[in-house]
């Protein structure tokens, strides 16, 4: 059990984003302060482990078995990215050099002091911000999934809305078509004097032009109280909503009541046959293409809308959009809270800098020494070559022999690099070394030293 | 376009950490397995911004050793020529008229034309 505790203790510290090696070194205080950072990247991830899952699922209508790896791998990324994001909000802890051309002259600036960094710089805005928009954009299916009952009656008003002006914009044509063909169809009951046919075709006609005049102006209406911002605009949308839902349900009735009727139309003209049979598929077609976009409004849960909805219409998913956001700014202040409170940071940069300086001490030493190797080789070369032609002109020219032969010696005396260092503080390269020219005073000296 | 952006923002917002000075050395190792060294803000340019030198030792080794044997072959070929120049000496010494008279006019103009 002890061991368990102390295992997930150190997964909480790597989730902090800090050296978890350094932690550890820590005192129990600042053990504790990243724990509680830890604790809550940890829930970070499981709330974007189940925002994202949960919105799979909603995209691809219930299918968990992509679903919920397309959201382990959605929270790992933001997690990655949060923890990433998280590290860079640490001070800066290693001398860095701010160089700055003035007259013609380079001057070096070192901000390496704890308590003088700036601490709301531009680029600190920018990380909160973006922390932000992450906050926000997993804050949204969690919205959905714990208030979406309270968008159902709003979501329930779109989706009629939705329907009404499909179905009158889809009517319009097809009862201009039924126009058109009934005119042959009237002119042939007018020659059989079948009055009563002749007059249900009329009154047909008739309705069907006045639905679409009276639908057209109540959507009118309704838009227009939608976009209005007056107290009672509720009642009068519901009202115009009602009307128009009627409309469209007694549409349908007249449809349905008059293909029964065309079918009982007997003949043996064909053209007439042909077009009462061209209303009839008409009308049929219109019923079906209701029954496919009441199907298609059924079958679509509206995600994106319920999102609107909540977001446009309901305070509590505003104040859990708040909550999250806290929460993923929560571990920044934590972590300023470490910086102002407890002196890990100054610890960190004495390991960090530990570490820089024994490994630039090691990589000194085996810069010269492949140097040296590189050395020995070159001057292993230089004599190879050069010494047998110098050897002809031994007795031809012994002076120049001598001169050249003692040249060479020199240069092959060379048997590394040393490492050349412009700064005083290699390898930082901050700290300009002093030049020993122009002396001042000894008093100056003294100030130097002791001042 | 976070996850194609987000690497690039990270690494503007990070300062140097002690794995950059730990890549540099291993950098600088690599150059050294091949004779290169660079010398950090060795020299400062016009507008007094500080460069780095680079230095390609094998380079200027290979460099030093072709002046050394033009230098070599130099003072062979001056030990040629005066060599060369005592033996005409001797001859014009000897008899003036036996020398001009060795010299073929063709081999004057094939000279002047190879000059040309």
């Amino acid at each position: 059990m002890k061991k368990k505790k102390h295992r997930f203790k150190h997964w909480m510290h790597i989730l902090s984003g800090e050296d978890w090696y350094i932690i550890k070194q820590s005192s129990d205080k600042i053990q504790k302060s990243f724990f509680r950072i830890g604790l809550l990247v940890a829930v970070i991830f499981i709330g974007s482990l189940i925002s994202a899952s949960a919105f799979i699922d909603h995209i691809l209508e219930n299918e968990s078995w992509i679903s919920i790896p397309i959201g382990i791998l959605w929270a790992l990324i933001i997690t990655n990215l949060y923890i990433l994001l998280l590290y860079t909000i640490s001070p800066k802890l290693l001398p860095k050099a701010i160089k700055k051309l003035k007259h013609g002259k380079m001057s070096v600036e070192n901000d390496t002091d704890l308590k003088n960094q700036n601490e709301f710089s531009f680029s600190l805005i920018f990380r909160f911000l973006f922390i932000g928009i992450l906050a926000i954009i997993i804050a949204q299916p969690l919205n959905v999934l714990l208030l979406s009952k309270y968008a159902e009656r709003s979501l329930e008003n779109y989706k009629i809305e939705y329907r009404i002006k499909n179905i009158v914009a889809g009517d319009s044509g097809y009862i201009k078509n039924e126009m058109n063909d009934s005119a042959s169809i009237n002119n042939h009951f007018i020659l059989c004097n079948d009055s009563t046919n002749y007059n249900l075709l009329r009154n047909k006609v008739a309705y069907d032009s006045a639905f679409l005049v009276s639908s057209v102006s109540n959507l009118d209406s309704l838009k227009k109280w939608n976009d209005t911002s007056t107290t009672n605009k509720e009642t009068k949308i519901d009202s115009f909503r009602s009307v128009l839902n009627t409309l469209i349900n007694n549409e349908v009735t007249s449809d349905q009541k008059y293909i029964a009727i065309l079918d009982n139309i007997k003949t043996n003209d064909f053209k007439l046959e042909s077009n009462i049979l061209n209303i009839s598929e008409q009308l049929k077609d219109k019923i079906e293409s209701y029954n496919n976009l009441i199907f298609v409004l059924n079958k679509s849960d509206f995600y994106i809308k319920k999102i609107q909805i909540l977001i446009s219409e309901n305070p509590f998913a505003w104040l859990f959009m708040f909550f999250i956001i806290g929460l993923f700014w929560l571990p920044i202040y934590f972590k300023y809270r470490i910086r102002k409170q407890t002196d890990f940071y100054t610890k960190k940069k004495e390991i960090e800098q530990n570490k820089i300086d024994s490994e630039y001490k090691t990589f000194n030493n085996q810069f010269e020494l492949i140097f040296k190797q590189q050395y020995e080789k070159y001057n292993k070369g230089t004599l190879h070559k050069l010494l047998p032609i110098l050897n002809v002109i031994e007795k031809l020219n012994p002076d120049a022999y001598e001169e050249i032969k003692k040249n060479i010696g020199e240069e092959v005396l060379i048997d590394s690099v040393k490492k050349y260092e412009h700064w005083a503080d290699p390898p930082y390269r901050t700290k300009p070394k002093y030049k020993f020219e122009n002396l001042p005073t000894e008093e100056f000296f003294i100030n130097k030293l002791y001042k | 376009m976070a996850i194609e952006l987000t690497p690039i923002f990270f690494k503007l917002m990070l300062t140097k950490t002690p794995y950059d000075y730990i890549a540099e050395n291993r950098d600088d190792l690599i150059r050294a397995e091949h004779g290169i060294e660079v010398k950090y803000d060795y020299y400062q340019d016009k507008q007094g911004v500080e460069r780095h030198l680079v230095v390609n030792h094998e380079a200027e080794r290979m460099i030093y050793e072709k002046i050394k044997t033009t230098e070599i072959q130099k003072t062979l070929t001056d030990y040629a020529i005066g060599k060369y120049l005592e033996r005409e000496q001797k001859k014009i010494d000897e008899n003036l008229d036996e020398y001009i008279k060795s010299i073929k006019p063709e081999d004057i103009n094939n000279n002047e034309e190879k000059e040309a």
